[in-house]
């Protein structure tokens, strides 16, 4: 894992320093709300519908058990016992006293953590495939360019007044766990015809009130490269972004206006010109990062293991979670435990303090100290031991962390909604929850196999509803809330834009809608058809024509 | 969004310390009650009374507007659901929030 050197801890500290401040000049009232604000977004305070909000940064989504044990120190002495992960790999505390801010930043930095970045018009945490560098496939690590792009994009000078938000995801192998194409720009690492590893740059990519798939500006770059690269393309957004149009000022709206020939032409103008003076990132400097995340020194195993097939066949509830949730490791004898933070009837993406811990203590025991958060609102042991698997399982079972849903009905993406967010629309945690509830039965899910629901609470789309195989958005009709239903949406290699079935339905009617395009799925799928093949063989017609004959 | 069918509003805002929801109440002060808030009955008093909070920079608050209400059977009721939502707390964490505040005091909550 990537470790702070001096420059990073002393900026962390004098941020909160800073903060600490401005929090009591604000306090004192020295500072005006108007002036303060910015401040207080700068660091990652937002404020909600019944309280502040506390976005603390997890860069790549990779955390170690002691980060994530402060978090959960943070949670019990200055929350509510609980934290939220997020669709962007982050973690958010909905209960946090303006005043005890400060201290809790600097029980951050004591871990190397932060919340900068996480709100404003600059770069935010770049995010990453939470599979890196473990799952098979992959052409290389995504995190340590990750690490680079975090620490050229931090505090940068012409970065920090965009005209919006900016975010960066890469992905490491040719399948995308990290939603690349939705991305303001998104990275894949590939090999070029020489078999040399590069750099693949999508752009425009992005969800909210105008969802686009990113185009492919350039097809392979030089690794060296991707600093200068992207400074290109973000001196063309910085130039030409519309500042003075809030929905048209992210840099997907100003790829479609330009188009991607002449977009592109003017990131290569802008890449030439910059010629020399272009960041050039040093061989050094790579191979320090690089080093950050070596593999960890893995045993020598068979992959087949004696001790996790006995426990398959003496524990019911085992071999389903080992099926579902725990992923082929790129070692023999290890593997990917995803623990789901969807439980029947849950809050996703929630986990309490206790639950942390407990993550925490598997992590540092049982996974080389190390974690992650995914994009999906799960957590990841990277690196557990096959012959391990049943004592993880039994401590997340007592946690209540070991539904075996990874990437079924009911293990949802959800944005908070109208439950928490000042800017919502409508509730969006009680629908997953009536859906996770309807689909309680995990033989039924199994049956059903791999399902997408991504569910957000207004048109920002923070819970990626556009890339949900069914996505519902929660809207506000007449004074009552409403959601609207897109199918065929999806946020992996092939990724697209969800369509809108219909007319939306009301609160009571939407999990009825829900059942019956599910159900339609089941009745007209091909052997091993999954529900994204499926419509993408038959299209909306027959899904419309079920759920509108029965509404 | 439903017209309320007489014209009745009053200020919240957010408390500056806690982010907490609050209400102007009839001596100017902020009080977590919606029932203590202070009512008014057109627009013109309206607009002035959250000019008037506005102006004075007031340190205890942040970001003061206005919302509509009406009386249900004898209290004071949002008419958008983003209003009593907010003055509740999540609704998927009873626990929490204002809401789990009055259930302990044993006072009855409005539907949402
Ligand atoms: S999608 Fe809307 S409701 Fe959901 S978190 Fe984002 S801004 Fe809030």
């Amino acid at each position: 894992m990537y470790r702070y050197d001096e420059f990073d801890a002393a900026f962390v500290r004098s941020r909160v320093a800073q903060f600490r401040d401005q929090v009591e000049r604000r306090v004192k009232g020295e500072l005006t709300e108007e002036k303060f604000r910015p401040l207080r977004l700068m660091n990652g305070l937002y404020l909600q519908l019944h309280a502040y909000m506390l976005r603390v940064a997890v860069p790549y989504g990779t955390m170690n058990s002691r980060q994530l044990r402060q978090l959960a120190f943070i949670a019990d002495k200055y929350d509510k016992g609980y934290g939220h992960f997020t669709t962007r790999q982050n973690i958010q505390f909905n209960w946090p006293k303006l005043s005890d801010v400060p201290d809790i930043l600097d029980h951050l930095a004591d871990v190397e953590m932060h919340a900068i970045q996480t709100s404003g018009n600059c770069i935010r945490n770049v995010t990453a495939d939470h599979w890196a560098g473990v799952v098979d496939g992959e052409v290389e690590d995504p995190r340590p360019v990750s690490e680079l792009l975090r620490q050229w994009s931090s505090a940068h000078p012409e970065f920090t007044f965009l005209p919006r938000k900016f975010k960066i995801a890469v992905a490491g192998a040719e399948k995308d766990r990290a939603a690349i194409a939705f991305h303001d720009i998104g990275i894949k690492i590939r090999r070029n015809e020489q078999g040399d590893p590069g750099y693949e740059i999508l752009v425009g990519g992005g969800m909210g009130r105008t969802p686009i798939v990113g185009v492919t500006v350039r097809e392979w770059l030089p690794k060296g490269e991707i600093l200068g690269y992207i400074e290109a393309i973000m001196r063309v957004y910085n130039l030409h972004g519309r500042r003075d149009n809030k929905y048209k000022a992210r840099i997907k709206i100003l790829v479609l206006e330009l188009g991607k020939e002449e977009f592109t032409r003017q990131v290569e103008e802008e890449y030439a010109r910059m010629g020399e003076t272009s960041v050039q990132v040093d061989p050094a400097e790579i191979e320090r990062i690089e080093n950050y995340f070596v593999p960890p020194h893995y045993e020598q195993l068979n992959d087949a293991d004696p001790v996790l097939a006995a426990a398959e066949n003496d524990n019911a509830g085992f071999a389903p979670w080992v099926a579902q949730n725990v992923a082929k490791h790129r070692e023999p004898g290890y593997g990917i435990v995803n623990v789901s933070l969807k439980p029947t009837g849950g809050i996703p993406g929630d986990a309490t303090s206790d639950q942390m811990r407990v993550v925490a203590d598997l992590a540092e025991n049982f996974s080389f100290d190390e974690l992650r958060v995914t994009h999906e609102q799960n957590l990841v042991l990277p690196h557990v031991k096959k012959s391990d698997l049943f004592e993880v399982w039994k401590s997340l079972v007592a946690a209540g962390l070991a539904t075996a849903n990874l990437g079924l009905v009911s293990d949802i993406i959800c944005c908070p909604g109208l439950d928490y967010c000042s800017l919502a629309t409508a509730r969006s945690i009680p629908v997953a929850q009536d859906i996770s509830n309807h689909f309680s039965e995990l033989e039924r899910q199994h049956e059903i196999g791999e399902l997408k629901i991504k569910i957000s609470g207004c048109i920002n789309a923070c819970g990626h509803h556009h890339a949900g195989h069914i996505g519902i958005l929660g809207l506000e009709k007449r004074g009552e809330e409403f959601y609207q239903v897109t199918l065929g949406g999806s946020g992996d290699e092939n990724a697209q834009v969800g369509e809108i079935i219909g007319p939306g339905f009301s609160r009571t009617e939407v999990i009825g809608a829900v059942d019956t395009i599910v159900d339609t799925y089941v009745s007209l799928r091909n052997e091993n058809e999954t529900f994204l093949e499926a419509y993408r063989r038959v299209g909306p017609k027959p899904f419309k024509e079920a759920v509108y004959a029965t509404h | 969004m439903p017209k309320p069918k007489n014209f009745l509003q009053l200020v919240t805002a957010n408390r500056l310390n806690d982010g907490l929801v609050v209400f102007l109440n009839e001596s100017g002060d902020w009080t977590e009650s919606i029932d203590r808030a202070k009512l008014v009955k057109s627009k013109e008093d309206a607009e002035s009374l959250l000019k008037e909070r506005s102006s004075t920079g007031d340190d205890a608050i942040i970001e003061p507007y206005l919302i509509d209400v009406e009386i249900v059977e004898g209290t004071i009721a949002p008419v958008r659901y983003r209003e009593k939502l907010r003055g509740l707390g999540p609704t998927v964490r009873t626990d929490l929030g204002r809401q789990s505040e009055v259930a302990r005091s044993g006072l009855e909550l409005a539907n949402v």
